[in-house]
């Protein structure tokens, strides 16, 4: 240890140009986003973007001048015939990659989530997440630094693989999440270490460059890890927007729940069609088995078969049919869909399948927003800010999370004490499922999200004073179930029709 | 106690081209051995894999009696070693590379140290990336010798040395390394020649001999005989008779295993007609220059 220390004080005395360049690049990334979450514009900010680069480019240069300072490859370095040990020298390494990098991101953190209005002091595992992403994601500078002699080589080698990385993942074809879906629940747990393979392996390969020097069979190794970098996050990427899209399906409380054609009144069929708008299908559903704590439910996905075809379940059949539920508390009441193409599905009688993607959700918390104090701690979510002064044509929600990006699987309402300003508004809007990790890694540690119900409160309150304070209201998904019903031999003309 | 270096078969192949075939080199404890050759000759390769700066593809090598490619801290604590090409930390002065090496090595002398800088006089507060060629060797032979170490490997440290630096290299050098084992190689033969006990000439790889120098030099001689008229060169030349030459009727060669009745003997068998014999003791230069041109005539036919 006592030769490690002395090595990483040679190390400051060296690198303190780039030590500087990382401090300076990290304090003015901790002003700006500070100054941002004080006074939010909702605007997407270029200097946060330029700054968050210069952060990245200093840290590629600092680690590049401290592993260069006893650079492994080559045969004429002063070091490799003195008493080093390699294990002191790569902790020495790592001494000044914990003090000079991590150690001032942690305190941007701190700081930035201070003026976001969180307690920093109370994600702390989450911030110790965080820095191990951190550091993990810092493992690529110091492979390449571990595999080139000079800056040069250095920048040129990240440029190299950022640029490959870039071109291998827009070439993959990443599988998105169907339309109104939301995936509950993550896909396997193996996904929630998959980000972590990476890293994992380049710090071995590190390790063994520093136990052995072997540049060439490490290059190789390094090469072939950074091709298969993209694809694993392509994988991983689309294993959980692909994830398995059900939860509580086997949960007793929501088994009984069952979806039956409504019976009209008095009418033998109750399913209409629109005679003005031609393509419109009224279906009016009826729910039983409802649990009674169930705060209401959405309707996200109807397929309809065409006679004689195999029915496929896949909830996103937004080209051919469009949906419309009709939600009320207590559970859905009917449903509409909007054929595009009716004259393939009218010429004759034809069996419908319908079948419902049902998402469950229970009321959570509920909170006043008061504009004028600023952010709003959100039990949960984040924290919220209601802002009526912002570049946006009228006031908005700007909501943030601290240390990863917000989880799908809620919903907002906002209401003035008289009406709805927004209803069950999906939060943080689509997203996919992401690991469990309590922390994720961007260069700021808190996420923002203007809020999804924005056209609702631009529709109702656009230039009009909003009573204080406003209530906000929280649901959280519990289950998602698919239920099916096949309304066999329906002709979908006229304005009812069996 | 074995030998401070010892190397079995050792052989360094980089693709195709054979720098060190299955060579067998052994430094005596206390000696100063000269590792001569041309050019290319494998010298430096040699050095690299002793220092397990390069791996071996074949064979092995011991110094200080550890495996070579196992070659770690304890046993760079006790071996010195200055290469005329070796990537320094530009940026230090010569007191902050001192003083920064000074905590790797137990036996650190700073009496010796600061001695080595006053004899050297290097300038204390300039950092290296600034200082002549010969200074930063003699900083780089500083900071190896400030630690009084078993084993000093110096891999042409005179190459571009003026003849002052070289000889004060030199002297330093013997000075401070009194009862440590040298290995050195260089093409500065003279210089060599002055303080070496060993030589060994190494040549495509091969180590052609290796011997005490005063048994080199008592083996190697320029011998001239002078006839009264041109003679016949006969048609079996010994194969220790190199570099054959006939002037007139003088013809001179050199005698790579001399030994005086022997030799003598061979001269009257084969030049009967001889009227006078010298013999030249020559020096390293000479012998070295002979068996260079000796090998590439020898590579040509």
């Amino acid at each position: 240890m006592r030769q490690a220390i002395h090595i990483f004080r040679k190390d400051v005395r060296h690198c303190w140009p780039y030590i500087a360049g990382v401090i300076a690049a990290t304090a003015a990334h901790a002003w700006q986003a500070s100054s941002e979450a004080s006074n939010p514009s909702g605007t997407v900010d270029m200097s946060g973007a330029l700054l968050a680069l210069l952060m990245v480019l200093a840290w590629w240069l600092a680690i590049g001048a401290a592993v260069h300072g006893e650079s492994l490859v080559g045969d004429r370095q002063f070091w490799t015939t003195r008493p080093y040990s390699w294990k002191s020298l790569l902790a020495a390494k790592l001494l000044f990659v914990a003090a000079f990098l991590m150690l001032p991101l942690l305190i941007s953190d701190y700081t930035i989530l201070r003026a976001s209005g969180f307690n920093p002091l109370g994600p702390i595992p989450g911030l110790l997440w965080r820095q191990g992403w951190f550091l993990a994601f810092l493992i690529l500078p110091f492979v390449a630094a571990a595999l080139t002699r000079a800056t040069r080589e250095l920048v040129l080698a990240g440029l190299v693989f950022y640029v490959v990385a870039f071109a291998v993942l827009a070439s993959l074809s990443i599988p998105t999440v169907g339309i109104g879906i939301t995936r509950l629940g993550r896909p396997s747990r193996i996904w929630d270490f998959a980000p972590w393979m990476m890293p994992v392996a380049g710090f071995a390969l590190i390790v063994w460059q520093y136990a052995r020097r072997r540049t060439f069979l490490v290059r190789a190794f390094s090469i072939a890890l950074g091709g298969l970098a993209p694809v694993v996050i392509a994988m991983s990427l689309g294993r959980m927007a692909s994830s398995v899209p059900f939860a509580g399906e086997d949960d007793p409380r929501y088994r009984n729940i069952t979806v039956q054609l409504a019976a009209g009144s008095g009418q033998a069929n109750p399913v209409k069609v629109d005679s003005q708008t031609k393509g419109w299908v009224s279906i009016p559903l009826k729910f039983s088995g409802w649990p009674r704590d169930l705060a209401n439910c959405l309707v996200s996905g109807v397929d309809t078969t065409a006679p004689g075809a195999a029915h496929a379940r896949t909830w996103a059949s937004g080209v051919a049919v469009r949906f419309r539920s009709s939600t009320t508390n207590g559970g859905c009441e009917s449903i509409g869909l909007s054929i595009d193409d009716p004259e393939a599905l009218t010429s004759k009688n034809v069996d419908l399948w319908v079948s419902i993607y049902l998402r469950l959700y229970q009321r959570q918390a509920t909170v006043d927003i008061q504009p004028e104090r600023g952010w709003t701690r959100v039990p949960e979510l984040g924290t919220v800010r209601w802002l009526e002064d912002a570049h946006l044509n009228g006031p908005y929600l700007i909501w943030r999370t601290a240390l990863k990006p917000g989880t799908p699987g809620w919903t907002y309402s906002l209401s003035d004490g008289k009406s709805e300003l927004v209803t069950d508004a999906e939060w943080p809007g689509a997203g996919v499922a992401w690991p469990a990790s309590p922390a994720w890694f961007a260069i700021s540690p808190v996420y923002s999200y203007v809020a999804s119900g924005l056209t609702v409160v631009h529709a109702s309150v656009a230039h009009a004073p909003i009573p204080r304070p406003l209530v906000l209201t929280t649901k959280r998904l519990v289950a998602t179930l698919p239920r099916e019903l096949k309304i066999p031999n329906v002709r979908l003309t006229g304005d009812e029709t069996r | 106690m074995s030998n401070p270096i010892s190397t079995h078969n050792l052989s360094k192949n980089f693709r195709r081209t054979e720098a060190v075939n299955a060579l067998n080199l052994e430094v005596p404890e206390g000696s100063i051995y000269a590792l001569i050759g041309p050019n290319g000759a494998g010298k430096t390769t040699t050095i690299k894999l002793l220092m397990n700066i390069l791996r071996a593809t074949a064979g092995s090598a011991e110094v200080l009696g550890v495996d070579s490619r196992r070659l770690s801290t304890p046993e760079f604590a006790r071996i010195g070693y200055v290469s005329e090409n070796q990537e320094m930390p530009e940026w230090m002065t010569v007191d902050y590379f001192l003083s920064y090496l000074r905590p790797f090595y137990p036996t650190w002398d700073d009496a010796l140290a600061e001695d080595l800088v006053r004899q050297f006089e290097l300038p204390r507060d300039r950092k290296l990336r600034h200082l002549s060629r010969g200074m930063r060797m003699k900083a780089a032979l500083a900071s190896s010798l400030a630690y009084r170490p078993e084993l000093v490997v110096l891999d042409e440290p005179f190459t571009g040395l003026d003849a002052l630096v070289r000889d004060e290299f030199t002297k330093s050098l013997l000075e401070r390394a009194e009862r440590t084992t040298i290995l050195i190689s260089s093409h500065d033969l003279a210089e060599i020649e002055s303080f070496a006990s060993h030589v060994g000439y190494i040549e495509e790889g091969h180590l052609r001999f290796t011997e005490e120098m005063g048994a080199l030099a008592d083996r190697f001689r320029q011998v001239e005989l002078t006839f009264d008229a041109a003679p016949p060169l006969p048609a079996e030349w010994p194969a220790a008779w190199v570099r054959p030459e006939t002037s007139a009727a003088v013809v001179r060669f050199i005698d790579s295993r001399f030994d005086l009745e022997r030799t003598s003997a061979d001269i009257q068998r084969m030049f009967p007609e001889v009227r006078s014999v010298a013999f030249h003791a020559m020096s390293l230069r000479e012998i070295f220059v002979a068996l260079a041109v000796a090998g590439r005539h020898a590579k040509a036919a």
